[in-house]
């Protein structure tokens, strides 16, 4: 199984379904380009009680994730070339969670990734 | 109220809560957050990480800018009630494309012997739209 970190994360989840994408031990959010949800992964749903079928085909960052739309994250995006990680807080229904982030898009890429590691302890 | 009762309500806050467009965070006395909604930390997250600390404590992230704060909140020996109302505060955000220097308010709560409550927001683009001279003829 592919880990978070590792360098060749983007391509792998390029050649993932959205149904396959369930099966990543980390959260795994797909968007468009544009930012509207594609597939959210059961893991993410699990935890944050947020069902698939309410998240596709919402904007991510202003509709489902707001504690994330920030220069920090969001804005991010904006470039046609992205990995970075990042330690962050996000909260679940109301509780704050420290988690790992991983950032993704690049320019050959046919989406853009937000990826979420909750088991990740500094 | 039943505890049946208690708890629908409850449910029905929490999509509320999520979307209120300021700041809230419930914290124990020393500033570690009990509860936060997502507005918080969309604007706690980019201070806590130019400082290289977590943000799980809003007083940490505060103590570099507002060293004051923290005193002002220990000195004051009421049980309960507000502590601060509206209160502006300048922070600044390091890369913040939209200037560095934001302009804050802050109302802090003091619930209990263990609680605040703290409502904040960046009211930058707010007070630069009010200044803004007005292009219109009225």
């Amino acid at each position: 199984m592919i880990h978070f970190s590792d360098p060749r994360l983007l391509d792998w989840l390029e050649h993932q379904t959205n149904q396959q994408l369930d099966e990543t031990p980390f959260g795994v959010v797909r968007m468009s380009l544009d930012g509207v949800v594609v597939a959210y992964c059961k893991s993410e749903s699990h935890i944050t009680g947020i069902t698939p079928d309410y998240a596709v085909g919402k904007y991510y960052f202003t509709q489902i994730a707001p504690c994330a739309n920030n220069f920090l994250v969001a804005a991010k995006y904006a470039q046609p070339q992205l990995d970075e990680e990042l330690d962050y807080v996000l909260t679940y229904v109301s509780a704050p969670t420290k988690v790992r982030l991983r950032l993704l898009k690049s320019p050959e890429s046919k989406y853009q990734y937000f990826l979420v590691d909750r088991h990740w302890t500094k | 109220m039943t505890p049946e009762q208690a708890t629908h309500f409850k449910a029905q806050l929490i999509p509320l809560f999520a979307q209120l467009p300021i700041g809230v965070a419930d914290t124990d006395i020393e500033g570690n957050i009990v509860q936060v909604n997502p507005h918080a930390l969309q604007l706690i997250m980019p201070m806590a990480i130019q400082q290289g600390i977590s943000g799980m404590n809003l007083l940490d992230v505060l103590d570099a800018y507002w060293p004051e704060l923290r005193a002002l909140i220990s000195t004051r020996n009421q049980f309960s009630g507000r502590l601060l109302d509206q209160q502006p505060v300048q922070l600044p955000m390091i890369g913040h494309p939209d200037g560095e220097t934001r302009q804050f308010v802050f109302t802090i709560e003091k619930i209990d012997e263990g609680h605040l409550l703290f409502f904040f927001n960046d009211l930058t683009t707010y007070l630069r739209k009010l200044n803004a001279p007005r292009t219109t003829q009225p």
